[in-house]
């Protein structure tokens, strides 16, 4: 069979395959680019960007949990001005579509960072992060109740024409609730699932092991969350799903594009082996291939109930 | 920096607990510099999940080989441990800001390694031969006889080696900083003196005070430029996730008393740092 297509659109952003990394675990892709040529993946999203440069958390900000680990960076980031000047020419090199993660303390914030990366050259969509469960003001803050996620998404939709792409925290008793509030207030496309709220404790020295005590759960441990949220969110909206959380592997990925994902994110799989967004790529390929699916799109929200 | 999946060709316990893993990959040998480090994989499914980092021992180029000197601590080095010769080991490196190494003559190269932070430093010891023309002296520091590691390297490559123990059980009874401040005091005046420290954060911060301030009544009462390599907790291990922050004075401002300071990592922009970049509280 000749090679399948792989490629997918979402809101207006073509990209060649559905793997895109997710933010924060890729950096600006100055590291990531030694391991592989960052052309290959479906599009590049940046570590969240603020409007003035936030220096994150005290350490330790990580610590490793059973098929998981905890994290409390704080959003550790140069802010958008710098981000504009020395980040952005880089990703412009390479053929990939940049998306950039917006953070803000204040619905202000969001807004004046979305309409600096406007005018940049070289961005392609906006992941608005509204669920970053590791700083005290702003973030998660708004992204817990449908009126906040409504509030920022609706501010930055009139400030810019970019894509937008609200992500949402799955710390909430009805996703399917901040979805749908996201989409009416002009999301073209949804991210999810950020970190879950957790911690962990030394017992042998009677603290928490992070600084900041409580940390955002991630990696293979909460793949099966972010599955049923990715279901049910498709169910529940027309936009396009990208399904993020505990992707490992190119068949973690393909449930995710079954439960009714257009596009997944890579997070921690990529501490694991920096070559991972290339293997699971290369991975779905195979599956289409041996599968006998021509289009990957053929795919999507096709899991059949019991 | 790369990932790649490395031949083991040996791995043996030296001393209870403490083990050597040679590997086989002939980029990872030829662009090591000493102070890196590589990012192992020590399980085989999905947990423990992160890859743990181990400082680069020594360095066969000609035959494409390098080693790891660990001690075995928790649930990823006990599985590390288990590994065999002839199986593969999944390996990201070489990782790192590497020790800056000064070539002139006149310099006098001390390597003071406290615990297991003498690691990285007899690899710095090979290459300092190779390229420079200085003398090296080696301090050793551990808290009894026992937990002394890499003495017979050093000696075996004909370095001065000077032991300190907390307990006195082996050489000089006492910590391997005074042992340090002792030989700064003694040093000739027209040799001049480079610190190269590795161990636990204490003696690191003491190394850094003494090189910041060797007794005034010395003959060479002017800061000595000293490098460190810094620990962490890692979560990617190659510069991507900002979770191995330490605090450095932003680098317009590396002078002493200066409140402007940034979060850097360790991973890539350490690391090596020197005492002087870093804010020690
Ligand atoms: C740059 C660097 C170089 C190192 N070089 C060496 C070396 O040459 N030889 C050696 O024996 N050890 C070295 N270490 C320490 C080594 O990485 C830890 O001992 C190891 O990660 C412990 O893993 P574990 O699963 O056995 O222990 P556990 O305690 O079960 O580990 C649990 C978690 O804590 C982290 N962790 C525990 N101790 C350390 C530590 N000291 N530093 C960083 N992370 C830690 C682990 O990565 C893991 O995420 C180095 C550490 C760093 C940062
Ligand atoms: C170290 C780390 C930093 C992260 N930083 C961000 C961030 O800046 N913005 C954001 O929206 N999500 C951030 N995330 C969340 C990830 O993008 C992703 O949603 C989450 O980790 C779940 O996916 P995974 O299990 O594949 O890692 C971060 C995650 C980790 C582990
Ligand atoms: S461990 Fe991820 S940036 Fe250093």
């Amino acid at each position: 069979m000749s090679n399948p297509n792989l490629s997918v659109e979402i809101a207006g952003i073509k990209m060649k395959n559905p793997v895109m990394t997710a933010s924060g675990t890729a950096g600006f892709g100055a590291e990531l680019a030694e391991f592989f040529d960052l052309g290959k993946l479906g599009a590049f999203v940046t570590k969240g960007i603020s409007l003035h440069p936030w220096r994150g958390n005290e350490p330790p900000r990580t610590t490793e949990t059973p098929a998981g680990m905890l994290n409390a960076i704080g959003l550790q980031n140069p802010g958008v001005d710098a981000f504009i000047s020395e980040k952005l020419p880089f990703l412009r090199k390479f053929d990939v579509p940049v998306m950039v993660n917006v953070v803000g303390h204040s619905v202000e914030e969001y807004v004046e960072v979305a309409r600096k990366l406007t005018d940049a050259e070289g961005v392609h969509g906006l992941e608005i992060n509204v669920s970053c469960p590791n700083v005290k003001q702003g973030c998660m803050v708004f992204g817990s109740s449908a009126k906040g996620i409504a509030e920022v998404v609706g501010a930055v939709r009139k400030a810019t024409s970019l894509p937008l792409i609200p992500k949402l925290t799955p710390n909430v008793t009805d996703i399917t609730e901040t979805a749908r509030a996201a989409v009416d207030a002009g999301a073209d496309a949804l991210s999810l699932i950020n970190t879950l709220l957790g911690t962990a404790i030394d017992v042998k020295t009677r603290t928490f092991k992070l600084s900041n005590i409580t940390g955002g759960l991630s990696g293979p441990a909460i793949k099966p969350i972010a599955l049923r949220m990715v279901y049910q969110v498709s169910q529940a909206v027309k936009v396009p799903v990208i399904g993020i959380g505990g992707i490992m592997t190119a068949t973690d990925a393909i449930e995710f594009i079954l439960a009714g994902a257009t596009a997944v994110q890579i997070g921690t799989a990529s501490f694991f082996n920096p070559m991972s967004c290339v293997l699971i790529i290369d991975g779905i390929a195979e599956y289409a291939r041996s599968g006998k699916v021509s289009d990957i799109n053929e795919l999507i929200g096709k899991v059949q109930l019991p | 920096m790369k990932q790649s999946y490395c031949d083991i060709l040996e791995n043996t316990e030296l001393t209870p607990g403490t083990m050597r893993l040679t590997a086989r990959d002939a980029e990872i040998a030829a662009s090591s510099r000493p102070g890196q480090f590589v990012n192992v994989l020590c399980g085989h499914c999905l947990d423990p999940l992160l890859r743990r980092p181990f400082s680069i021992y020594t360095v066969n180029k000609e035959r494409g080989e390098f080693s790891l000197l660990y001690q075995v601590k928790g649930r990823g080095t006990v599985l590390l441990s288990e590994k065999e010769a002839g199986e593969k080991l999944d390996v990201v490196g070489p990782v790192g800001r590497p020790f800056h190494i000064d070539p002139e003559e006149n310099i006098e190269h001390i390597l003071v390694g406290g615990g297991c932070g003498i690691v990285p430093l007899l690899f710095l010891a090979d290459v300092l031969r190779e390229e420079t023309k200085g003398k090296t002296v080696v301090l050793i520091g551990a808290q009894t006889a026992g937990a002394i590691l890499c003495e017979q390297e050093f000696l075996q490559r004909d370095l001065p080696v000077e032991l300190s123990t907390d307990d006195g059980t082996a050489g000089r009874h006492g910590f391997v900083t005074d042992a340090l401040s002792e030989h700064l005091r003694n040093l000739p005046a027209d040799v001049q003196p480079r610190i190269y420290a590795c161990g636990p954060h204490e003696m690191l911060k003491g190394i850094a005070r003494i090189a910041a301030n060797p007794q005034p009544s010395t003959l060479n009462p002017q800061p000595i430029p000293c490098q460190v390599s810094h620990e962490s907790a890692m979560a990617c291990g190659f510069g991507v996730c900002m979770g191995c922050a330490v605090k450095t004075r932003e680098l317009h401002c590396a002078t002493e008393g200066c409140e402007d300071w940034t979060y850097s990592r360790v991973c890539v922009d350490g690391p090596v740092f020197y005492t002087t970049e870093l804010v020690w509280e």
